[in-house]
Order: structure tokens, then C-alpha cells, then sequence
């Protein structure tokens, strides 16, 4: 008689996990998403432009598909997760995994990585719909015929729709490397000791990428040329106008008449300080001599 | 023999039974700690929304100790400013609703003895610190799992924005007006001159710096409202880095402060403007009458001290684009990149109310090696009152952000 009941007792309890075990994974999915993801520090440019538009995934069929990076900065740095997605075919269904990257994976890397043990997963899943509207991740999916949505702040998204302007939320997970800061107080172009932050040419082509957010002293831009993204910057102290130092930007439209720019000597594109002369410098900037 | 099958089955199901408890009791657990944690997060947001409006929108009540005790300071003073809000944090008590219930957030008190810590890019190079703002972590007060969020918090107030268009130098000039344009370029500016406050955080923070470690300031909080003084062109250039700014140039200043007789057009054939921040009138009318303490309001000259306070952060008069402090009081150090030696705004609290130097684009030469009178050229129409052993020059910083075409 013991032995019965101590064996329904038992059977009971497992039969409890197996059918809760979903719940505490939607839970863990839906906890994860709303707790980590809030911080992510993804640029508006990051979203795949699959994300304007929410209509159920169903292609490739049975395939692994990535379907966003999450990138976060936390007290000591970056981390990353991806957040992949079987589509279900036929009578396989699908799967939402959230996966930690290793610091030089990408998510697509992840996608035949059955077997990647994930932060959470969530199984059984007969369809799955993402949609991103400024400053919201909205994520729909469907288990066992009930539908469940979750609505993300993205507080921490960059862009011209910034979720909550001027902050940023912090969370505390592992370190990666981080990078240092450019240009020291004593920097001077004419010194060539100055570190140029971004590299704009004369047909306003970015020949490098723009990483001033890093200068530790600020930045200050050349009069080398006249580009909606801006000239070419320096980290460090502005000395414009003085000898040796860059000249100063003046602009392209402070005369009546039309004045294209050209890294020529007496450029009226920039000036310098009384006595000293415009001139195009080897590095065809403008400099003051 | 059965009877052994019965006990080694009668253990395994007690085993199994035991495990399957247990493996319930922390799935249901484990369900109840993501639900709280889901609950707490927004919770913590919704706190941190009304610690950045507190933050941006500052009300007096929330002041404390030297704060309290300030006077002739405009409110702003309180905006974004570190030390009122920590008086906000140290209050304690945070009331968030959540789903119909009152949860109350604390701030956590940090390493350094206070609510929240200063932080600037200059000093941490993690990539999320801004150029400047403060750190805090706030905390649930009333859930048995303290869970706790970090934030760090921007300015928004101290900086006017100078909009893309033509410009000119110095005062009009019918034929030959020095001009420049700043398309494409998005220019900042600091819209009150550096306080001590802000030197103060500097000098404490940036321990490295010999700049900073050189400065001198007032040690009573009460005297940390007023324009920072007695700096030599170094240590402002030192601040100005420390913040990722650039000390403010003559030209921008001018631009800044003229009033274009055309706002809506930014590419005038003529950059007509007057000599005065808040009028096209070339002529101020209150030069040719006796001195009146109600002058001060916009113009705050010689006569004034004593006669009518100073009024520090003072937005009374502000230029076309919201820049503070630009006529009388202090003289301010500009970077002049065109007549290097004429650096510094003449309009000052030294001048009487008669100067015509009470005037955009008029500017003093500064040797940039002391502060007392010898170390300035004094024309002799700028009507100087009296002589200082120590003229007060403040100075305020600028910079230019990228910004998607």
C-alpha cells in the first residue's frame, strides 16, 4: 500500500516537472529578454530591416535562422547573445534559443551548433514573429495553440530615437578587452604626435572609420574638406590658427560667389592668425605657415 | 529474493520520489524568481525615469545642506548638477506604482561615501562612459532579493547648440565683414561660464593631472556657484580636455551672441547684427542717463557691485541661442584664432555702465602671465573703474559632435 502510493506520489511529481518545465523556460526566455536585452547597446543601424515588418517566420523550413545580436556594455565591458530560431517544417517544430558568443564569434556561427548549450531555450514552438519599432522589440510566439508576447524596451538603443535620451543602464556580466583611448594633452599636428580620429577625403569619402568617441581630450575638425559627415578630425587640444597647426575652418559659403574646395595655398576655405599664410600641407590639409 | 526486489524497489522509488519534490519545488521557484525578476527590472526603470527628470528638472525641495543655503543663484544651478542630486539619492525612500502596488528604490551608497560618483570619457575608457555624468546604482527596498540596476546619467541642460549658418567676426562692418560659415559642422557651446563647483570634481577626480592639481579653489561649497577665476590658459585648456571640449573660441562667441537681423535665413547676403545680445539697435539706451540698479539686469558694470546683486547662473539674458552670461560681470578668455592677443570679452564688472567696451566683438589684450593690471592693455575710453590687484577671468568650453548626414 506504501509502496503504491509513495509510487503515485512520485509519478506525480514528475509528471509536475515535465509539465511545468515550459513555463519556467518562457519565464527564463521572457526574463532574460526583458532583463538583459533592455540594456543592449545595439545601434538602430544593427537591426536587420526584417525586423519592419511582423509576420511569422517560415522560411528556411527546419533551418536555424540568427535573428538579432544583442551587444551590452556592463560595469567591466562587452558582451554578446544572439537570438537564433528553428523554423518549425512539417511536424518538427521550431525552437528560440538565446546563446552567449564567445568574444570572436559571430551568431551566424552558431546556426549548425545544435548541440550549443543555451542561455535559454524554448521548444515546441509552432510559430514565431519579431518586429522592431523605435524603441521597442516586440517578440509573438506560440506554444501548445496559446500565443504569448513579449514588448522590449530597448533602452539603451543609440540613434536619433534614443529609448530614454541621456541614460544608460548598466548590467554586470563577463569582461572583454577594452579599448584604449586616443591622444594625450601634449598631441600637436604640427608635432605629428596628433591621432587622426576620422579621415575624410576631398570627394567625401570616409577613408577610415570614425572612432572620435574615443579621443580622451575631445576632438576638433580640419578644414580639409566640406562633407556632410564633417572634415577629417583630431583628437587633442584645438590649436588652429597658430604656426604649424592646422588652419581653422571657415566654410565653403562665406562668399557670394560659388567656392568649390581644393587643398590650395590661400584656400579661403580656412584662415589663420594674423601674419600667417593658408597652405596645403603633404598630407593635403590645410595648415597655417 | 523478492523481497530484496521490493527494497531495492522501494529505494529507488524514495529516491525518485525525493528528487522529483525537490526538482518541483525549484522549477515552481525558479518560475517565481524569473517572474520577480522580470517585475523588478521594470520596477528599477520606472525609478530611474524619475531620478532623470528629478535630475533634468531639479525642484528646489529636494536641495540640501550648502545647497539650501545658496543665494542670488538662478535654479538652473540646481539642474544636472551632482551635488543636488545626490541630496535627492541620500533622501532615501524612491516610491515606484507597479501593477497597482508601491514599491520604494533606494540608491546605494558607493565607495566614495556618497550616492553617486562622476564619471568622464577623459578619466574611464570603458565605452559606455559619457563625456561626462554621474554613476549610480539603484535598489529595491522592499522585496526580500535586493536586486540592484547601474545607470549613469547625461546633462542635458548645460549646452546651446549653434545653429548651421553664415556668420561674421567682431562688430559689423559695412564693406569687408570678416565672414565664415559652419554647415556641416554641429557645434556645442557651454551655456554658463566653468564654476568652481566644476573645478572642484575635476581637481578631485583627476588626481594625475598637474593642471588640476595646481588650481586653487574656494573650499567653502557656498563660493562653488561662482565663474571659476585665477586660471592660467593651460589648466582652462586642461579642463576643457578633461570634459572632451575645446576652450571657447573668439569667433564662435561672436556667433553665439550676435543677433542676426535674419533668423530664418542662414545664408544672408549681409551678416547685419548690432552690438548688443538681446536688440538690432546699434544704440543702448541707457548710456546717456544716470546710473539705475535696474541697468544691472543686462548689463552687470562697475557701478552695479553694491548696488545690485549678482546673480549667479543668471538667464535673464541669454543670446538668440540660449547662451548665458555674455554682457558685464566677469571678463571671459576667449581662444582668439584670428588676433590671438585680443583675448579677452572687455564687457565686465571692472568698466563703468558708460563704456562703449559694454559691446559684442570689443575685446581687451591679455598678456596670459598674471592677473593683476599691468598684464592688460587698457585703452583709454574703456572708462575702467577703479583698479584690482587680481582681475577675474572666466571661461567656458565648447566642442562639435558627429552627427549622421
Amino acid at each position: 500500500m506504501i509502496l503504491r502510493a509513495l509510487f503515485l506520489l512520485s509519478a506525480f511529481f514528475l509528471f509536475a516537472c515535465r509539465a511545468n518545465k515550459t513555463i519556467p523556460l518562457v519565464d527564463a526566455l521572457e526574463t532574460r529578454l526583458l532583463s538583459t536585452y533592455q540594456m543592449t547597446w545595439l545601434q538602430k543601424d544593427d537591426l536587420p530591416d526584417s525586423l519592419s515588418k511582423s509576420t511569422p517566420l517560415s522560411r528556411p523550413p527546419a533551418a536555424w535562422v540568427s535573428l538579432i545580436e544583442f551587444r551590452r556594455w556592463n560595469r567591466g565591458g562587452e558582451s554578446r547573445d544572439c537570438l537564433i530560431y528553428r523554423v518549425p517544417y512539417k511536424q518538427k517544430l521550431g525552437a528560440i534559443k538565446l546563446v552567449e558568443l564567445a568574444a570572436n564569434d559571430s551568431c551566424s556561427q552558431l546556426l549548425d551548433a545544435e548541440g550549443m548549450m543555451p542561455i535559454a531555450i524554448l521548444e515546441q514552438v509552432e510559430s514565431f514573429s519579431i518586429a522592431f519599432k523605435s524603441p521597442n522589440l516586440f517578440l509573438q510566439w506560440t506554444v501548445a495553440n496559446t500565443s504569448h508576447k513579449v514588448e522590449i524596451p530597448l533602452y539603451n538603443i543609440q540613434g536619433p530615437q534614443t529609448s530614454i535620451k541621456g541614460l544608460t543602464v548598466l548590467t554586470d556580466h563577463p569582461t572583454y578587452a577594452i579599448p584604449k583611448l586616443l591622444g594625450a594633452l601634449t598631441d600637436r599636428y604640427g608635432d605629428q604626435t596628433a591621432t587622426i580620429c576620422h579621415r575624410v577625403d576631398e570627394n567625401c569619402i570616409s577613408l577610415s572609420e570614425n572612432s572620435c568617441s574615443r579621443c580622451r581630450y575631445g576632438w576638433y575638425s580640419l578644414a580639409n574638406t566640406h562633407c556632410p559627415q564633417g572634415a577629417t578630425k583630431i583628437c587633442g587640444i584645438n590649436r588652429c590658427g597658430s604656426a604649424g597647426e592646422p588652419a581653422c575652418p571657415r566654410g565653403l559659403e562665406h562668399r557670394t560667389y560659388k567656392l568649390d574646395y581644393a587643398c590650395i595655398d590661400d584656400s579661403p576655405a580656412a584662415f589663420c592668425q594674423q601674419g600667417l599664410r593658408v597652405v596645403c600641407d603633404g598630407q593635403k590639409n590645410l595648415i597655417c605657415q | 529474493m523478492p523481497r530484496l526486489f521490493k527494497i531495492i524497489g522501494l529505494i529507488s522509488i524514495l529516491i525518485l520520489s525525493t528528487f522529483g519534490g525537490i526538482s518541483y519545488y525549484f522549477y515552481q521557484e525558479q518560475a517565481k524568481n524569473f517572474r520577480y525578476h522580470r517585475d523588478a527590472y521594470q520596477i528599477l526603470m520606472k525609478g530611474v525615469v524619475k531620478v532623470r527628470d528629478i535630475w533634468q528638472e531639479a525642484p528646489a525641495q529636494f536641495a540640501c545642506g550648502h545647497l539650501k543655503k545658496l543665494v542670488d543663484v538662478d535654479l538652473i544651478y540646481f539642474k544636472n548638477n551632482p551635488e543636488y542630486l545626490d541630496c535627492f539619492l541620500s533622501k532615501g525612500k524612491i516610491l515606484v506604482r507597479h501593477q497597482g502596488r508601491n514599491f520604494y528604490l533606494r540608491a546605494k551608497k558607493l565607495s566614495n561615501g556618497r550616492y553617486l560618483q562622476v564619471v568622464a570619457r577623459s578619466l574611464d575608457p570603458r565605452p559606455f562612459i559619457p563625456l561626462y555624468g554621474v554613476y549610480f546604482e539603484l535598489m529595491i527596498d522592499s522585496e526580500p532579493r535586493q536586486l540592484s540596476l547601474s545607470f549613469i546619467l547625461e546633462p542635458n541642460e548645460l549646452e546651446v547648440e549653434l545653429p548651421q549658418r553664415l556668420y561674421a567676426y567682431g562688430e559689423f562692418r559695412e564693406r569687408d565683414d570678416w565672414r565664415f560659415d559652419t554647415f556641416n559642422r554641429n557645434i556645442l557651446i557651454d551655456k554658463f561660464l566653468v564654476s568652481y563647483r566644476d573645478i572642484a570634481e575635476w581637481v578631485y577626480l583627476d588626481k594625475k593631472s598637474a593642471f588640476a592639481q595646481k588650481v586653487s579653489f574656494p573650499t567653502s561649497k557656498l563660493e562653488w556657484v561662482k565663474p571659476a577665476s585665477g586660471l592660467s590658459v593651460e589648466q582652462m585648456q586642461a579642463f576643457c580636455a578633461f570634459r572632451g571640449k575645446q576652450l571657447m573660441p573668439a569667433h564662435l562667441f561672436d556667433a553665439a551672441t550676435f543677433v542676426p537681423v535674419d533668423i530664418e535665413e542662414s545664408r544672408p547676403q549681409k551678416v547685419v547684427r548690432g552690438p548688443y545680445p538681446w536688440t538690432y539697435q546699434r544704440k543702448l539706451q541707457f548710456t546717456d542717463r544716470p546710473f539705475d540698479p535696474q541697468f544691472c539686469q543686462q548689463i552687470y558694470s562697475a557701478e552695479c557691485i553694491g548696488q545690485a546683486a549678482y546673480e549667479f547662473f543668471d538667464t535673464r539674458q541669454t543670446s538668440w541661442i540660449g547662451m548665458a552670461q555674455i554682457l558685464g560681470g566677469y571678463f571671459e578668455y576667449l581662444v582668439n584664432p584670428l588676433f590671438p592677443a585680443q583675448n579677452i570679452k572687455a564687457s565686465s564688472f571692472y568698466l563703468s555702465y558708460q563704456s562703449t567696451w559694454h559691446q559684442l566683438g570689443k575685446r581687451l589684450s591679455w598678456d596670459e602671465l598674471g592677473f593683476g593690471y599691468a598684464h592688460f592693455e587698457w585703452p583709454n575710453d574703456t572708462l575702467l573703474q577703479g583698479e584690482y590687484s587680481k582681475y577675474k577671468i572666466g571661461f567656458r568650453c565648447m566642442r562639435e559632435v558627429q552627427r549622421d548626414p
